[in-house]
């Protein structure tokens, strides 16, 4: 269900919206200069440390969900079978986040419920994923090859 | 420069070419190197000679040099340990350094393939070690240990050896037997886990060094090499599959012996391969027992695999293990003169060593002698990983191959269009 980045807005999902940008505030995130134009949901991009972070709401089965996300490398042309054994390994020793492989892009993410979600527990999430996203950005491009996301 | 001379000696080692490795190596280390750049010439120097004392020295001037280099650090603690005299000649010599399979030090492969360039960073990367992954042989075991010495020829097992142990996996103590004269043992994967080695007992007591040279998952079944001729093996059943309700004995190593018969089921799911029988899992070992008919002809391995509705534990086909040691066979002969490891993840023969890559080409995972050092992308390594022969994806450019005409690199489907 990551990427499904909210399609179809709702009531209900701006009020998500609203209070997704009260945090992000409250965490020292300008969310006027963070929101990114998604093609029908919500958006917002900012760099956290030396990590890209983005952040969607996306709605599954009548329930809203923060989605965490932060792309790291852009997948090699090379040493695909070691690179993604690696991968699988690192999710499963990774705590309260994932990896993924999406459009060519390794991507570290969390989802959680958006009902009941803190500032608090919002900026764990944040720095969380942004900590894994810089220990392991500059690590697997020196060992597998591709190139760093932040890098054009 | 001093680095590119280093470079040039690194390759030297790879190609097999020791003598000229060692005079550039040595030339190297004249120049003003950085410490962790000499120590990691030094242990490339390692590399070049087989006497242990040489070995020895050169670590420890590594280490000299690099006193924070902990691969410096193991791998002298290790060479120092093989430095010990041996405790109770004739029956107690240490175990063989037994170095993986085509190390380094192993014989100079031929010189088809394809000779490895060293990036610039290249030059602080250890060369693969050549000591045993894992646990440095301790002093006890040792001595006991019928070694495979190099200076010692293979043992010579007469009268019939119907069982061995096969100790030191992470089960626990299990058994196995004897498949071809030239030692190779065959047990469960379950028994020797993912271990390099393991420990096989005879019936006289001896005990000897057990190198699991090729293992099959998939079938439960685990190869291991001792140092050891086998005058007779057991009489193989020409019947490939054992009839329903057949009676059958497994002989465990220690002495136990469990009657029973195969179990009648209807199902003949996989009948090819595993058999059931009536024996419930707790009165086995850890498994690998030969499972022998009325006739004493062998016609199965016991396993500890059991269907999900049971306990009873499964058998499999004496053809299947001999189908195994057929496909090991082939694999050894195809690689021979090949630097090779074998992969303790999934089993299979691995050649990266001949490439100094550091990866299974078969399962991906980092193999034990790159796991501490430092890796970085090896271009000539996209042949033994098969991702430089397959046509570019229209897509992505990308020759790393096809799964059900995907892209394993961006999934495209290259049945349909690319879209521009
Ligand atoms: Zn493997
Ligand atoms: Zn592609």
């Amino acid at each position: 269900m990551v990427f499904n980045r909210g399609r179809g807005r709702s009531a209900s999902l701006e009020q998500h919206a609203n209070n997704v940008e009260r945090i992000l505030s409250s965490i020292g995130v300008d969310p006027a200069q963070a929101r990114i134009n998604t093609r029908d949901g919500y958006g917002w991009s900012f760099q956290h440390g030396s990590a890209l972070i983005e952040i969607y709401i996306a709605q599954q089965d009548q329930r809203e969900y923060l989605q965490v996300v932060a792309p790291i490398i852009h997948v090699p042309m090379n040493n695909l079978l070691a690179l993604y054994r690696r991968l699988l390994e690192l999710n499963m020793s990774l705590t309260n986040a994932a990896i993924g492989v999406y459009q060519d892009v390794v991507y570290i993410f969390n989802e959680r419920p958006l009902a009941g979600l803190d500032a608090n527990e919002a900026n764990f999430i944040i720095s969380q994923i942004a900590g894994y996203a810089d220990d392991l950005d500059n690590q697997l491009v020196n060992e597998f090859g591709g190139r760093l996301y932040t890098q054009t | 420069m001093a680095i590119r001379i280093v470079e040039q000696g690194i390759q030297a080692v790879q190609n097999g070419n020791r003598d000229e490795a060692r005079r550039l190596l040595r030339y190297a280390l004249k120049e003003d190197l950085s410490p962790s750049l000499r120590a990691t010439t030094l242990m490339w120097l390692a590399e070049t000679g087989d006497d242990i004392s040489f070995k020895v020295d050169c670590y420890r001037q590594a280490a000299d040099a690099d006193p924070q280099n902990n691969d410096v650090q193991q791998r002298l603690s290790y060479w120092l340990s093989q430095q010990l005299p041996s405790a109770q000649p004739p029956q107690g010599t240490p175990p063989q350094a037994m170095p993986p399979q085509g190390m380094p030090q192993a014989a100079p492969p031929s010189q088809q393939n394809v000779p490895i360039s060293y990036p610039t960073q290249g030059y602080n990367v250890a060369p693969p070690s050549s000591m045993p992954p894992g646990a440095l042989p301790t002093a006890p075991n040792a001595s006991q240990q019928v070694g495979m010495g190099q200076n010692q020829g293979p043992m010579q097992i007469q009268g019939q050896q119907r069982v061995v142990g096969v100790l030191g996996g992470p089960l626990g103590d299990g058994s196995g037997f004897f498949v071809t004269r030239e030692g190779l043992v065959a047990t469960t994967r379950a028994v020797t886990g993912s271990q390099p080695r393991v420990s096989v007992d005879l019936l006289s007591g001896h005990r000897l060094v057990g190198e699991v040279v090729r293992s099959f998952p998939q079938y439960d079944v685990s190869l291991v090499k001792v140092n050891a001729n086998v005058e007779h093996l057991a009489t193989v059943s020409p019947s490939p599959y054992l009839q329903p309700d057949a009676p059958i004995v497994v002989t465990m190593h220690g002495g136990k012996g469990l009657r029973s018969k195969r179990r009648n089921t209807r199902s003949a799911i996989n009948d090819n391969l595993w058999f059931p029988t009536v024996i419930h899992r707790n009165e086995l070992d850890a498994g690998g027992a030969p499972v022998y008919d009325e006739h004493n002809l062998l016609v199965g391995m016991i396993t500890r695999n059991t269907s999900r509705t049971n306990d009873y534990a499964y058998g499999l086909h004496i053809s299947q293990v001999y189908r195994c040691v057929e496909q090991y066979a082939q694999e050894s002969q195809q690689v021979q003169g090949q630097k090779t490891t074998t992969c303790t993840n999934c089993g299979a023969i691995s050649r990266a060593p001949q490439y100094g890559a550091f990866y299974c080409e078969t399962c991906g995972s980092t193999l034990p002698y790159a796991e501490n050092v430092t890796r970085y992308p090896l271009p000539n390594a996209a042949a033994l990983y098969q991702e430089n022969m397959h046509r570019p994806c229209p897509n992505c450019q990308a020759q790393v191959g096809y799964y059900d005409s995907r892209c394993l690199r961006c999934g495209h489907d290259i049945t349909t269009p690319a879209q521009q």
